[in-house]
């Protein structure tokens, strides 16, 4: 992804996983990495409009919204298969990360 | 190359039938578009595993109301290598209909016990099992319901609690762990990465397998091609090489569509230690519906439960405290599968009559929730997220639509399903393709229509049978 991509990413995740102490922030972990790869990992077709959601996302201004903002904004894909994709992709990225994982008591 | 069976695929059907063909003595050649898969691809992590070993990153999806995740195994062992490894024979009713409808005989107890002994399938026990399923008992048995601990091919299971990421310890006895390995000793050759492009046929016979590798383009020369790609994929298969001309062929696609709800307790559950799917009620089998518990880590509760924002992150802080049951119907909806622009498109309406049992399992298995001594039950329905304290009269008194349901289906079965007829099956009771000699399928795609119960035995089952067809031979007593 590139950067305007990752700036999207890291802003959706931190909407949805919605971290506060003692959970770290977004960029204390992998979670940005981890939605890249599922990304690419994608068919085309899918990768294709994740891509672009995320380039609209950063174009709607949306990493610069607060957190109820850009939660109001996600809740207007509703249940679509991006809406949902966009939400199980960012809430698995972070709630997997090695110490997010740790924090939750899951130790594995 | 030369063979005297080119067998596709390695999963539930095609690793069976290669096994079987070779140790009955004839050359076997096993194509699988997939890598490899082993224990070191299993890392324990939903997170990581999930994108790797699943077909398409995990996400491919049907299209329909509702839409709903399909996930598809791809690699050697097929979607063996990532399900959950819970072990059902056919149900008796199933095999009589099949016996008076379809014309297919000879699944006998012989062919079942020869495939559950190479597995080695048995009951979890309660102390592996965990406490997710102690829960889902605890409420069965308040509740006076049916139901029991399920059978599983595992061996040394220690309870890691990822088997639909790949088991971590090598303990699931998947095909590609069992029956592959007996194939490759009896002398059948592998290659993964081929991806097949079309079965050749001359004259109405089968002449072998055209494939692409990344070495170029491979030709298995072979009489007898068994097709084994998955319910998915083995129709557009038989669709671009010309065969299977019946008007069923991609279609009577059946899925047991499934859905899970949460029930978060005073006590901790740790839904994450132990097998995740391990308990089952069957008090409600005749109504269409079945209860199954299944499992997982932390994030894997993160990707399924349908929240976002301070509810996900409260949610998740309580994971301890959460317990899950799935919830599987037996489809009277169909769909089907065709090809656009060279890719799978599946398309699956959920019916009326389907929506109301989901509508009913629901309300069935809320209850059991409360009966376990939930204090909040959390839905996977877009207008009632989740109850509290034992009312489920938001449930009871909505209106359910299909496209409220948050679905996946797991067992895609039916789309060149068996058939006497040529006018309704794709495949003869022998699994043979009508109209064609040396073409056959053994995997879920000829599996008649769903079962109710998960459906790798069956598809064993019928990859043995189909075996020993070939191999004009009766299935011997079973092996161990």
């Amino acid at each position: 992804m590139r950067a305007r991509e990752a700036r999207a990413a890291a802003a959706l995740i931190d909407a949805v996983a919605a971290p506060e102490p003692p959970l770290p922030p977004v960029d204390r972990t992998d979670a940005v990495a981890s939605f890249a790869t599922w990304v690419a990992l994608a068919p085309q077709p899918n990768r294709v409009v994740l891509r672009a959601t995320l380039l609209a996302l950063a174009a709607a201004r949306f990493p610069l919204r607060d957190r109820a903002g850009r939660l109001a904004l996600l809740r207007r894909l509703g249940r679509s298969p991006l809406g949902e994709g966009l939400r199980a992709t960012a809430a698995v990225s972070y709630y997997g990360d090695a110490g997010v994982l740790r924090t939750l008591g899951h130790a594995r | 190359m030369r063979a005297d069976v080119c067998v596709i695929g390695s999963g539930a059907g095609g690793a069976v039938a290669a096994a079987e063909l070779a140790e009955g003595g004839l050359r076997v050649v096993v194509l699988e578009e997939g890598p490899a898969r082993g224990v070191a691809d299993a890392t324990g992590r939903p997170r990581d595993t999930l994108p790797r070993l699943y077909r398409d990153g995990g996400q491919v999806a049907t299209i329909g109301r509702p839409p709903l995740m399909l996930p598809l195994g791809r690699g050697t062992g097929g979607t063996t290598f990532v399900n959950s490894g819970t072990c059902f024979r056919t149900p008796p009713p199933v095999l009589e209909r099949w016996r008076a409808e379809h014309g297919i005989d000879g699944l006998t107890d012989a062919i079942f016990e020869r495939v559950e002994t190479a597995l080695g399938v048995a009951e979890v026990t309660p102390e592996l099992a965990g406490r997710n399923a102690a829960t889902i008992r605890r409420g069965a048995e308040r509740l006076g319901w049916s139901g029991g601990y399920l059978r599983r091919n595992a061996r040394g299971c220690r309870g890691s609690g990822v088997c639909a990421f790949g088991c971590p310890t090598g303990a699931k006895q998947h095909a590609g762990e069992v029956y592959l390995p007996r194939a490759l000793e009896a002398g059948a050759e592998l290659v993964t990465g081929a991806r097949v492009e079309r079965i050749l046929v001359e004259d109405g016979r089968a002449r072998g397998v055209l494939a692409r590798t990344a070495a170029g383009p491979l030709e298995v020369r072979a009489p007898t091609v068994v097709v084994a790609a998955g319910a998915v994929h083995t129709p557009l298969l038989l669709a671009r090489s010309g065969l299977g001309r019946s008007p069923a062929l991609g279609r009577n696609l059946t899925v047991h569509p499934a859905t899970a709800v949460w029930g978060v307790f005073d006590d901790p559950v740790d839904m994450s230690r132990g097998v995740p799917q391990s308990y089952y009620v069957d008090e409600f089998a005749d109504r269409g519906f079945v209860f199954e518990g299944i499992a997982g880590p932390p994030d894997y509760l993160a990707l399924a439960a349908p929240f976002r924002g301070d509810e996900l992150r409260e949610l998740m802080l309580a994971h301890r405290h959460v317990a899950q049951c799935g919830l599987m119907v037996t489809d009277r909806s169909r769909g089907r599968v065709a090809s656009v622009l060279g890719r799978p498109v599946v398309r699956y309406d959920l019916g009326a009559a389907d929506t109301s049992t989901f509508h009913e399992g629901l309300l069935r298995l809320t209850e059991l929730m409360w009966a376990a001594g939930a204090r909040r039950v959390i839905l996977p329905v877009a207008r009632v997220t989740q109850l509290r304290d034992g009312d489920s009269a938001p449930l009871r008194e909505l209106a359910l639509e299909p496209r409220d349901l948050k679905l996946m289906g797991f067992h895609p079965l039916g789309t060149a399903r068996a058939h006497r007829d040529p006018a309704h099956g794709v495949v003869d009771a022998d699994l043979r393709v009508h109209g064609t000699r040396g073409v056959h399928v053994a995997d879920g795609a000829a599996v008649p229509g769903p079962l109710g119960v998960n459906p790798q035995i069956t598809i064993m089952a019928l990859a043995t049978r189909l075996a020993h067809h070939l191999l004009n031979k009766e299935v011997p007593a079973c092996r161990s």
